[in-house]
């Protein structure tokens, strides 16, 4: 038995300190940040902020989106495919296109005019070869990404769309948003606080692809698909597109789609934009003004100025917004009207300010809890575990009255850790979490009880009381690290496996029972010592 | 208070009815698997939404069935969520083939057209559908306090303080019965009081949450969950083994780990328990219960043996098992206790989480006692037994070689 040495009862009282400190600290580090906090915060307050909660218990959007790379494929390739004609026109080789390039390249057709030694030397040139493999394939070369290249541009496409979607999350707002990466192609977005799903997956999911094209002369718009190719003999011409619209009934509000034919090529597209906001529409409706930068205003300037009297189509996403016709040279803003409502041209402007995406974005996973049901979570968590640790430390006190009043103590204090540990390294508390600090303190006790069965044990054997606690504390020990270690590795997995909230759960787990093993061992240990360590004769033990 | 003391109960003498008890809950558990087709997963394995409605009355169940079904949307189930007083409602849909189709917004505006006209209109604002990003928008644009007029007003901010006040009271209650109720919210200013009646309306249901997990993400969680729980009983194998130097204690907490992951799952397809992603966190809680409470019992089964060498292994396992059998239900009881409460008081979402725990200490206390322990023993007889008959084989067999390619290589 050793005397209650200073320095035990030092490191006890640090760590309880600390523990409580980092809590307090932290409560009072996120009032300053939150900006609804009251101006007075209460000693409640700083409690029920000293913890980062979970989506699933403040309630908030959790999305995992998947970057449609192919698009950015087929762009690129498309992109590709067009410098390789202009290039061609230059040297006065022909270029010809097999159709439309896809997300693995393009195919060039060959015939009997081509001189293939000509092509051949434009595309190595044009093309570099550590980007492009030819493949020569009688009339036709398939001309495709190489590996590296094509996860080149995948991976830019995923960065850049993480980018876009930051730039559109902060502007929504928004407190401690989480935007990351998964993999080669998938975005994890989670916004906390945020109510409203619809609203958000349209400001983060729109791609947000602003384009001006010139209406073709020929008329239009054409009330189907098929009538819009009649009107051209059944196919249109290469340099021409069929893009659905709608028509509007400003009093009716009821939109009927036709569709427009336009030329392929954008005059100018929404890389030359510099602002976007809301303004009002000639009928006072809502709509977006948006203004182009130096580059953009040159180019738009020469295409209104030629085509003065022309319709010009104002195309967002591939599909056509309105198309005014032309009264004046127009060069660095315009306006899109298309019967939104506040919200809606709110958001268009939000997403045309932050730039397009480069590719298309599906939801793959959408988790959205409501505030209400969040609150309900807590409450409940709360009141679980309040009632499991009494009905705990009950059981513990009656089945081993002074001992059980020693490892109350312990178990009280591994949860003052536990609670100081997780807001000091800001993790963050989910609904299985709280699960997992209930089942901590169930867990945690078995620590407790092995000591203490083993005390028992010793003292059946004819050891007196003091031998007996030393022993027990010695001879548990081994046990305690073999059951932590299985219980620590098989939440190691669960945290390799989970999701966010189990993820939670696995942390909160962990955390504790490694708190367990220096309350239960250290702690209890000082307090038999303080109780009985100053006594000469110890008679028997309240256990 | 002492519950078991000194207790001397012959655990051995019946371990191969326990065993075969073992081997026939297992049996009916995997009866109940194959017949109903492996376990019943959740939506965050199969895919599929399930969205949570709460409503300002008692909801029609059938009624909403018909209505969701009318918008092109198939239904798995429609059912009460929670307590009844609290009229929520629970929706299952089966998964689409295509991902990314936005079920929470067709069901919403399917239910909006059918239970509330008014609020289907384009222009019409449902304070229980819109969160508090749209309301300061809203807000903003509309301008009810004519901030715009005074030099020194931030209408973000002050809005912003009336959106939270109105978002908290609306959570509070679930949702506003009226536009008059959400108007008396304190916090709320006369101005935008007056502006909430006049554009804003209160419709008879809100969003509570809503899931929607695509076949990938499903699949991906499927294969996720299966290797975390494979790859744990690897690590316990081996660190067991490591641990206690033996095979056959490695082999024996392993498959007393098996035994009830497998039983709890057997139980839970008999009862129709959905899998979800925190039911595998307590199946993985459970492996490192199960593992814990079995170490117990074999660390007092190593420390006797190397204390007498001589006694016979039976009598170690059993004196063994006896000395550990107040801690043993001492602690099954307390973290039982905690998982009773926890099923009882925390609510729906952990419900599957603590029945998965209480099922899962009940068969796990069960195999440490009557399994795992056993286990070993008839592991290491059998052990002795093959060693004796090799023993008593070879010197008969080795002058008449039935494999005479075999005979020569050991000659060599």
């Amino acid at each position: 038995m050793n005397k209650p040495t200073g320095w035990r009862v030092g490191v006890t009282l640090a760590v309880l300190l600390g523990s409580v400190g980092a809590y307090w600290w932290r409560g009072h580090e996120a009032l300053k940040k939150s900006p609804t906090a009251p101006p007075n915060p209460t000693i409640s307050d700083v409690l029920r902020n000293g913890l980062k909660l979970g989506l699933d218990l403040r309630g908030g959007i959790h999305l995992v989106m998947q970057v449609k790379t192919a698009d950015a494929l087929r762009v690129e390739a498309q992109d590709t495919l067009e410098r390789l004609k202009d290039e061609g026109g230059k040297r006065g080789v022909s270029v010809m296109p097999a159709g439309p390039a896809d997300g693995t390249g393009f195919t060039l057709r060959i015939d009997e005019k081509t001189d293939a030694a000509k092509l051949k030397d434009l595309v190595t040139a044009v093309l570099p070869p550590n980007a492009w493999s030819i493949d020569q394939r009688g009339r036709e070369w398939k001309i495709s990404y190489k590996d590296s290249e094509r996860i080149t541009i995948e991976d830019q496409a995923t960065r850049q769309a993480v980018e876009t979607i930051r730039n559109r999350v902060d502007a929504l707002g928004v407190a401690e948003p989480v935007i990351q990466r998964q993999g080669t192609d998938r975005i994890v977005v989670e916004i906390p606080g945020v109510d409203d799903p619809s609203r958000v997956k349209e400001i983060i999911g729109t791609t947000g692809l602003l384009e001006l094209k010139l209406v073709d002369d020929r008329g239009g718009p054409y009330p189907t698909t098929d009538a819009a190719r009649a009107a051209y003999g059944g196919t249109v011409p290469e340099d021409l597109e069929v893009v659905e619209g709608f028509n509007e009934d400003a009093d009716a509000r009821t939109r009927t789609p036709v569709w427009y034919v336009l030329k392929r090529a954008a005059a100018v597209t929404g890389r030359d934009m510099k602002n976007a906001r809301v303004d009002r529409d000639k009928f006072n409706q809502p709509a977006v003004m948006f203004f182009l930068n130096a580059q953009g205003a040159l180019k738009f300037g020469k295409v209104t100025g030629e085509n003065i009297n022309k319709r010009l189509a104002i195309v967002l996403d591939k599909r056509v917004q309105s198309a005014p016709n032309i009264n004046s040279q127009i060069k660095e803003s315009g306006i899109i009207e298309g019967n939104f409502t506040a919200e809606k041209a709110d958001a268009l402007s939000l997403v045309l300010r932050s730039g397009a995406l480069p590719a298309e974005m599906i939801i793959l996973e959408e988790r959205t809890v409501g505030p209400s049901l969040g609150l309900d979570s807590i409450k409940k968590g709360v009141l679980a575990s309040i009632v499991g640790m009494i009905c705990v430390f009950i059981a513990v006190v009656l089945y081993y009255r002074l001992s059980g009043l020693n490892a109350v103590l312990a178990l009280t204090l591994n949860a003052l850790i536990l609670l100081g540990a997780m807001s000091y390294i800001n993790a963050t508390l989910t609904l299985p979490g709280i699960a997992g600090f209930i089942l901590t303190i169930g867990m945690a006790v078995d620590s407790n009880v092995l000591i203490f069965e083993r005390i028992r044990e010793e003292m059946d054997n004819g050891k007196a009381p003091k031998p007996a606690i030393d022993l027990g504390f010695k001879r548990a020990w081994g046990t305690i690290v073999d059951t932590h270690v299985t219980t620590i590795m098989a939440a190691l997995f669960l945290f390799q496996f989970g999701t966010g909230p189990v993820k939670g759960f696995a942390v909160t787990l962990v955390i504790g029972l490694l708190a367990s093993v220096f309350t239960a061992v250290f702690v209890s240990h000082l307090l038999f010592d303080l109780i009985y360590g100053p006594k000469e004769r110890v008679e028997s033990l309240s256990i | 208070m002492r519950l078991f003391h000194k207790t001397n109960i012959d655990f051995l003498k019946i371990k191969w009815i326990a065993i075969s008890l073992s081997i026939l809950s297992i049996v009916i558990g995997t009866i109940s698997l194959v017949a109903k087709g492996g376990p019943k997963l959740g939506i965050d394995f199969t895919g599929g939404a399930q969205i949570v409605y709460g409503f300002s009355k008692t909801p029609d169940e059938d009624q909403i069935r018909k209505i969701v079904e009318g918008a092109n949307v198939n239904v798995v189930s429609v059912q009460r969520f929670d307590k009844p007083e609290k009229n929520q409602v629970l929706l299952r849909v089966p998964l689409e083939k295509k991902e990314g189709r936005d079920l929470s917004k067709e069901v919403t505006a399917a239910l909006t057209k059918a239970l509330f006209p008014e609020g289907a209109n384009a222009t019409a604002f449902d304070l229980n559908l819109n969160g508090a990003d749209t309301l300061l928008s809203k807000l903003i644009a509309d301008d009810p306090e004519k901030l715009a007029m005074r030099p020194n007003a931030d209408s973000k901010v002050e809005y912003g303080r009336e959106v939270q006040a109105l978002i908290a009271a609306r959570s509070e209650k679930g949702l506003f019965r009226s536009v008059d109720e959400a108007a008396k919210t304190t916090g709320v200013s006369p101005a935008t009081g007056d502006w909430l009646k006049a554009k804003t309306l209160a419709g008879p249901f809100t969003l509570l949450s809503a899931e929607n997990v695509g076949p990938q993400v499903g699949k991906d969680l499927r294969e996720k969950g299966t290797w975390a729980i494979l790859f744990s009983w690897g690590a316990m194998l081996l660190y067991i083994a490591w641990r206690f130097k033996s095979a056959s204690f490695g082999s024996a907490a392993v498959v007393a780990l098996i035994h009830d992951t497998w039983t709890t799952l057997g139980i839970c397809s008999i009862l129709n328990v959905e899998i979800s992603l925190t039911v595998v966190a307590a199946f993985l809680t459970l492996i490192g219960y199960s593992v814990n409470d079995t170490v117990v019992v074999f660390d007092r089964i190593r420390e006797n043996r190397e204390k007498s060498k001589r006694t016979p292994l039976p009598e170690l396992v059993n004196t063994s098992i006896n000395q550990t059998l107040s801690r043993t239900v001492l602690t099954s009881v307390l973290t039982f206790v905690v998982v009773v409460v926890l099923f009882f008081l925390g609510g729906e979402v952990l419900r599957g989480f603590a029945f998965v725990m209480i099922v899962g200490i009940i068969v796990g206390t069960y195999s440490s006692i009557f399994v795992a322990a056993p286990l070993v023993v008839v592991w290491e007889e059998w052990k002795q037994k093959r060693a004796a008959l090799k023993a008593s084989a070879k010197p008969a067999s080795a002058p008449a070689p039935v494999k005479p390619g075999k005979a020569a290589a050991k000659a060599r």
